[in-house]
């Protein structure tokens, strides 16, 4: 059998050109077979009959289809537009596509107002905004012919006037509020019958599905291994990174001869175990490493990938292979794999926000800013995130922008950082033009220890408001923000707590282990516990973007001496520390003191008690107590996730009571909405709850932040006591140098 | 010696008076690694990052305390308490100093800001970084300075060892040996253990016989003179064949003719005060490894800073910042030097290391160096016993500077002081400190360049904000301008060592650079003295000075302009350009040093008070002496009525000596406070006479004393501000107003 080394396909992913993959294929005669092979598949007797209930009707909200969190979105000024993604899966017939717009209209606007729908930039229809109705209820048909698979884009721009003759584009009273929760797409649709083939796997585990948690079950024919657990998270790995960002939901289960009634479907297992599906594909015998893709017996709308290898080393490496997922496979049904390596993790391209976190100067880019031109008078501005760790210390921004000429004085790029503004950039200065490295500098009280949002809000005005028919022209009002800004960490203390926010972005609770090998431990083989850790695994490897080949899985508790891990599994099997931690927490968690404000923050909280009184004619705050609430809980339907410290590496343990509890609350957290609130040393939610409860850093001990941070907190909170900590110092030298002076004279200078 | 080992390993126990407890191990620990302890945990202190209150807190009043201390220290005479305020003058201050440092070097260098602000923005910080260390030296050098009374010689005169002064000379005037050869033979000493010599290396057979007749017959002529003036007074003339290592060869060629068990050396200019031995030879009686004592050089002209700039009878000379505050300190630490002249030395010990070194051009500290690696030791006598002349011109003070400067790092580069064997710690550091202050140059030329960049290029020199200058710089420069006057505003007004280090910074860079390249290229030259300005005239070595000026000057008005146009950055441009406008005064000042101002050829003279009576035509008149010269002295009279008229002849009685001399009157003068002067001319008879006449001059080291602490009043920084705002505006006006007389105004007369 000829060898074909894939490496040479054009059009492989960095991550691919790091490896060596070798699959065996007769790829001419194979196409031909595949090819040949295709309308096998859909046979009624090898793929069934699509199911008469195959036409579905499915609503799709705005503000689903845009994850946020917002229920309104308003158009304001003379000219402002909405966009929104409608994703079409390629293996989905639309038949019908109704929009729905719900909202409210400002009761000035008259008649020369509309709002232009437009499909992929065609124009679909157009609405009168009149003032006097001043609710927005209109349905329109999108015309299907003009959908694609993929994401499609949909425009809503309003035109809005409240004058016949001259009139102001910026004037308060132009505006339309969309309702992004009830304004919806109704889409009725049916399964394309169209053949599995290994090249369009991205269809099979397809991102743009209107599913809102993918199922993926991933089967055994026998009880799963501990190889076979690690191509099944191999498997997880590439399904998650094909899905992109869509969070799954995983089942690790035996298969005992009922196919699952929903969600995708993969396979594991030996070349013999899997003959009985792979057979109809004409999979010559000397193939023992093979990777398949066909329809789900009973249901051709639904596919079946079939892993089967004649060793669990060869399947883990077929499965690594799978998770390859820019790599171009054949337009055929199975291939065969020869030989993979994998690289080092030293040499895989490093995760953006681990490095934004471990370097002194990150360039926006690293942030995952591209460069980006904001445009129009009315514009969003652009969010991040970056992380810091220390206590104190600043950050000092450095921004490259370039902006259009002509607009007014009172243009600026506002620089927010945790929603407190930190600088604004002047854009009025028409000789310029452009900042090469604008200073904006973020004083620490403006920071948290943690994730830090920063936002670029630019306000453009044109040089005249247009009122009293002055010129007015909103063409050239534009901002260019470059990705090789930077932001630099200045001073400060490092944090050396883990922190689950940090993981929650990352992966790792700890920046110091960052370059460091993880093992998932999964602390038992129950189903429960294998589905929540591969669940786990997926959306870890989606918050990647890359497969996690520098974490080995491992069944059992590891022993105390084991570096950075995470841990899946239920209370009872956790190792004793991590159990007592997790009981301290949880204690501390309930425990955790509700009210304690300090007694202001103005200079004359510095002076004793007596004095303040003397001096200050104003009042000083009210000092609270601090008070603690216990609360005594039953925590057997809670979830636990703790970031544990340690000096060999840090763990990030979840675990619940039992498995199924455990399965659910990895389902719930793994979902959007939940990740994001992960934060601090301990989260804990109930599987059916939406909040997740955390105790964030902010209230963790000083001890966290080392000898350094710990001391510069106490000094910060007592400064006298700091004072007199440097006044003493001072006197114990100057007490006993003379001494050791004496010394020295007498030793040095016999003469007199 | 044995009591201080016992106090040592006494360790802390019996500090703290707690005998009861001294077997426990805790009280075993030495004094010095507890100290050690304490001192690391404040700079430790300094490190942490407490918050801008806290630190604003400590850093402001610490600056209070220090000023107290400061304030404290000139109404306190108890010992004890003065060396209390000095530790915690020198604890403050380092504390404030370090953390300072810190934070300019964790937080402010501008490495991402693009090469320019790169290279000029480390530039800035190792000029502040060179400060640093020099300052903390300083603060070490000078933590306990030794204050040496004479020792008494026995009463027999036979016990006194045979001493021999040396003279040498190259190409002096011999009218300049003169009252030196006076002087040192009549040094009070028995005259049979007395030798003087005048070693003349401008009349050895190589110089006599120059290829150049007429360089020949000066020699020739040169050394009839001064033989006859060695005979005329009773010393000794040597020479040799060839000029071979200088000054260095020529004292070990005089080493093998004579035979005094203690050499004094003394520079041809330096006139020996009566008491020189009396003071000096008992130290060597009593330590018999003792090779060096060193006196200071006392200087009775002006240096060019002091004669152009008018400050030569009001401020203190510039070397007393040296010979008064910094060699005491030295002293302490073991590790004064020979510094070429006014110093005794043990032959035994010259003969030990084998004569002078001549591997550098400072031959003198190189000397020392070699005998300490011998375990002899060195000895600092701080009282003024020579009237000695530095070079007058400003090409003349760069010469000698160069020369020391070169000879310092000659010393470092090949003879580099960690690898001589037998030093101690301190003596290695000091020594090493020797070298790296003349880094004062290119740290000063950073300072003049960094605000001409950030103002001219808007390069960020130092990435910080206004509200952390306010909590890092300015106690720091609060506590670096308290320090510095404590420690020599005695001896040094504020902003004249800036002056001195800006006159000097360009040259010596240019001097330190050439050894670097090749640190055995340069060659002694032989410094200036007693040169005669007959007009005034510009420097040759000005026009560096009107390029820095100029762009300062540029950069002031572009810095002006910039604070219009650059709201955002005011604060840091008013900082900056304050610091420019300081710069633009010193160099202002630097040509006020460089247009050397006439000065027609005179004695230099000596303040002098004394009185004396005068006698004329049977008429006694006592009246007050003034100050005295070889040439003449000028008397206070109370009344012109009193003393007879110019021209007349009259006779002057020193009753204090017993002893006469004939004088004429050459003027009158009455101050506008009505105070009457005269100045008298002496009319030597004898060779008695011409001894009288230098001894009242230059024989009593109680007067040069006096004359120094005289003018040891200090200025406040403010009172200085004053200062060098006036002299820099009006003698550098003058300055720039010459140039423009002389071509300008000539080039636009002429064409008339």
């Amino acid at each position: 059998m000829k060898k074909w080394l894939l490496m040479c396909l054009c059009g492989a992913s960095s991550i691919a050109q790091a490896l060596s993959l070798q699959m065996s294929a007769e790829i001419p005669q194979q196409l031909t077979r595949s090819h040949a092979a295709v309308p096998s598949q859909i046979k009624p007797s090898q793929a069934n009959k699509l199911p008469a209930d195959n036409l579905i009707n499915t609503e799709l909200s705005f503000a689903e289809l845009s994850e946020t969190d917002l229920a309104v979105a308003t158009l304001r000024g003379s000219d402002a537009g909405l966009t929104i993604n409608l994703p079409v899966s390629a293996r989905r017939a639309v038949h019908s596509v109704q929009l729905s717009l719900r909202g409210t209209l400002s009761n000035v606007l008259i008649a020369p107002s509309q709002l232009v729908v437009t499909v992929n930039e065609q124009v679909i229809g157009q609405v009168h905004l009149k003032g006097d109705a001043s609710k927005l209820n209109v349905d329109m048909a999108v015309p299907t012919d003009m959908l694609k698979p993929g994401y499609n884009q949909v425009r809503l721009q309003a035109v809005q006037h409240y004058g016949e003759g001259c009139e102001s584009p910026l004037a308060n009273e132009l505006w339309t509020q969309l309702d992004l929760q009830k304004s919806h797409f109704t889409i009725r649709s049916s399964a394309r019958s169209q053949p599995w083939l290994l090249d369009n796997l991205d269809q099979v585990f397809d991102k743009t599905t209107w599913v809102k948690r993918p199922e993926l079950h991933v089967l055994t024919e026998q009880a799963a291994t501990l190889g076979q657990l690690q191509a099944m998270s191999a498997v997880v790995q590439g399904v998650a990174l094909r899905y992109e960002y869509v969070p799954i939901k995983v089942f690790a289960e035996r298969y005992q001869g009922v196919w699952p009634s929903q969600g995708q479907v993969v396979l594991l297992g030996t070349r013999a175990q899997l003959a009985p599906w792979l057979v109809e594909l004409n999979i010559p015998a000397s193939e023992h490493t093979v990777l398949a893709v066909r329809a789900l017996p009973g249901d051709a709308t639904r596919s079946l990938v079939l892993l089967a290898a004649d060793d669990d080393a060869t399947l883990l490496r077929l499965a690594q292979a799978f998770t390859l997922h820019e790599l171009p496979l054949p337009n055929s049904a199975w291939v065969g794999l020869d030989k993979l390596s994998v690289p080092k993790l030293a040499d895989l391209p490093p995760v953006l926000a681990v490095q934004a976190a471990a370097q002194t100067v990150t360039p926006l880019q690293s942030l995952g800013y591209k460069t980006k031109t904001l445009r129009g008078f009315d514009v969003a501005g652009e969010s991040m995130n970056f992380w810091t760790d220390r206590w104190q210390g600043r950050v000092q921004m450095r921004m490259h922008l370039a902006y259009a000429a002509g607009m007014s004085p009172q243009s600026a790029m506002n620089v927010l950082v945790n929603h407190i503004m930190v600088g604004s950039i002047p854009l009025n200065d028409d000789k310029v033009g452009q900042y090469d490295d604008y200073s904006v500098s973020v004083p620490s009280t403006a920071l948290h220890q943690g994730w830090n949002t920063l936002e670029l809000k630019p306000v453009l005005i044109p040089l005249t408001h247009g009122g009293k028919c002055a010129p007015f022209f909103l063409g050239n009002l534009a901002v260019t923000v470059y990705d090789d800004s930077t932001l630099e960490r200045l001073g400060g203390s490092s944090l050396n707590q883990p922190d689950l926010s940090l993981f929650a972005r990352t992966g790792e609770v700890s920046v110091a282990d960052r370059s460091e090998p993880l093992t998932l431990h999964l602390l038992d083989n129950d189903v429960d516990t294998i589905s929540a850790g591969l669940t786990l695994v997926a959306k870890l490897t989606q918050l990647q973007k890359r497969p996690l080949w520098h974490v080995s899985l491992a069944l059992g508790a590891p022993d105390e001496r084991a570096g950075a891990a995470w841990l899946v599994g239920k209370k009872s099997l956790l190792p004793a520390r991590a159990q007592s931690s997790l009981a301290a927490s949880a204690h501390y968690a309930l425990d955790t003191p509700v009210a304690s404000a300090p007694l202001g923050n103005s200079w004359y909280s510095l002076l004793p008690p007596a004095w303040r009184d003397f001096f200050v004619v104003t009042p000083p705050p009210a000092q609270h107590s601090r008070a603690t609430v216990g609360v005594s809980a039953d925590l057997s339907e809670q979830v636990f996730a703790l970031a544990y410290a340690r000096s060999a590496g840090a763990w990030t343990v979840f675990s619940a009571e039992t498995p199924a509890v455990l399965a659910r609350g990895m389902d719930t957290i793994t979902g959007f909405g939940h990740w994001g609130q992960l934060n601090g040393k301990l989260a804990f939610w109930h599987p059916d709850d939406s909040v997740v409860h955390t105790v964030a850093v902010d209230v963790t001990p000083i001890s966290a932040f080392g000898l350094r941070g710990g001391l510069g907190i106490f000094a910060s909170q007592h400064p006298w006591f700091a004072l007199l900590a440097v006044l003493l110092l001072i006197a114990v030298l100057v007490w006993f140098v003379p001494r050791l002076l004496r010394l020295y004279r007498v030793r040095r200078h016999p003469a007199p | 010696m044995q009591v201080a080992t016992q106090d040592e390993r006494i360790g802390c126990g019996k500090l703290f008076g707690l005998n009861s407890l001294k077997n426990h191990v805790i009280w075993k620990i030495p004094l010095p690694a507890i100290l050690a302890a304490v001192f690391l945990s404040l700079l430790y202190l300094a490190t942490l990052k407490m918050g801008g209150l806290t630190e604003s807190l400590i850093g402001f009043v610490l600056v209070a305390v220090l000023f107290h201390a400061y304030v404290i220290s000139y109404h306190v005479k108890n010992k004890k308490i003065i060396l209390a305020l000095r530790l915690l003058i020198i604890g403050i201050a380092t504390f404030l100093a370090w953390r300072y440092l810190y934070w300019r070097a964790t937080e402010t260098l501008p490495m991402a800001f693009g090469w320019l602000s790169a290279v000029f923005g480390l530039a800035l910080f190792l000029a502040e970084f060179y400060g640093f260390v020099t300052t903390m030296f300083g603060f070490f050098s000078n933590i306990s300075p030794l204050e040496r009374k004479p020792l008494p010689l026995p009463d027999n005169q036979a016990l006194w060892p045979h001493v021999d002064v040396y003279v040498p000379t190259y190409n002096e005037d011999p009218a300049i040996l003169y009252p030196t050869i006076i002087a040192a033979t009549q040094i009070d000493y028995p005259r049979e253990k007395l030798h003087v010599y005048i070693l003349d290396d401008g009349g050895t057979v190589q110089k006599c016989n120059d290829a150049n007749p007429e360089k020949a017959l000066q020699a020739q002529a040169r050394k009839v003179e001064l033989q006859a003036l060695a005979a005329r007074f009773g010393a000794g003339y040597l020479t040799r064949e060839k000029n071979l290592h200088a000054k260095a060869g020529n004292v070990n060629s005089a080493l093998t003719f004579t035979h005094g068990e203690l050499i004094l050396i003394l520079d041809c200019d330096h006139i020996p005060t009566q008491d020189f031995l009396q003071n000096v030879v008992g130290f060597f009686l009593h330590d018999p490894k003792l090779f060096l004592v060193q006196t200071p050089h006392n200087f009775i002209n002006a240096d060019p800073l002091e004669r152009n700039l008018n400050t030569f009878q009001s401020s203190p000379a510039e070397n007393e910042l040296f010979y008064d505050v910094i060699q005491p300190g030295l002293d302490f630490w073991g590790s004064s030097f020979f510094c070429g002249s006014a110093a005794m030395l043990r032959r035994s010990v010259l003969d030990e290391v084998g004569g002078f070194a001549g591997q550098t051009i400072t031959e003198d500290a190189e000397t020392t160096l070699d005998a300490m690696s011998l375990g002899y030791r060195t000895m600092y006598f701080n009282r003024p016993m020579v009237s000695g002349l530095q070079p007058e011109t400003y090409s003349g003070f760069i010469l000698q500077r160069s020369r020391w400067g070169q000879g310092m790092l000659q010393i470092f580069m090949l003879k580099n002081p960690w690898r001589i064997p037998n030093l101690t710690f301190v003596q290695r550091m000091l020594y090493t400190n020797f070298a790296f202050y003349w880094g004062f140059a290119l740290s000063r030329l950073a300072m003049l360049m960094s605000p001409i960049v950030f103002l001219f290029f808007s390069a960020n020199l130092c990435d910080t904000t206004n509200e952390e200058l306010l909590v890092y710089a300015l106690p720091q420069m609060l506590a670096a301008l308290i320090t510095t006057q404590y420690f020599y505003g005695r001896v040094r007004w504020p902003f004249m060592s800036q002056l001195y280090e800006t006159a000097q910074a360009i040259y010596v860079t240019w001097a330190l650079v050439a050894v670097v390249r090749k640190p055995r290229a340069p060659t002694f030259k032989v410094t200036p003295k007693g040169e005669d300005l007959n007009e005034s005239f510009i420097s040759e070595l000005a026009w560096p000075f009107y390029v820095f000026l100029l762009f300062n000057v540029l950069s002031i008005g572009f810095g002006v302009w910039r604070y219009i146009d650059e709201p955002a950055h005011r604060g840091m441009i008013m900082f900056v350009e304050f610091w420019a406008v300081l710069d633009a005064l010193f160099l202002l000042g630097m040509l006020g040093v460089l247009f050397e101002q006439r000065q027609p050829r005179k004695e230099p003279r000596v303040a002098h008070q004394e009185r004396i009576e005068l006698h004329w035509q049977n008429q006694t008149q006592t009246v007050a002496m003034v100050n005295a010269s070889m040439s003449g002295l000028q008397i206070l009279s109370p009344s012109v009525g009193l003393l007879p008229a110019v021209e007349s002849e009259l006779q002057v009685y020193f009753p204090q000596r017993a002893q006469s001399c004939n004088a004429r009157i050459q003027w009158h003068w009455r101050n506008p406070q009505g105070v009457h002067y005269a100045g008298l001319c002496y009319q030597p008879d004898s060779l008695a006479d011409e001894r009288l006449i230098a001894a009242v001059a230059f024989g009593s080291s109680a007067q040069l004393l006096c004359n120094n602490q005289q003018r040891h009043q200090g200025k406040t920084v403010l009172g200085s501000l004053v200062w060098l705002v006036y002299t820099s505006l009006f003698k550098g006006g003058a300055h720039l107003l010459f140039i423009a007389r002389r071509h300008i105004i000539k080039n636009l007369v002429r064409p008339i």
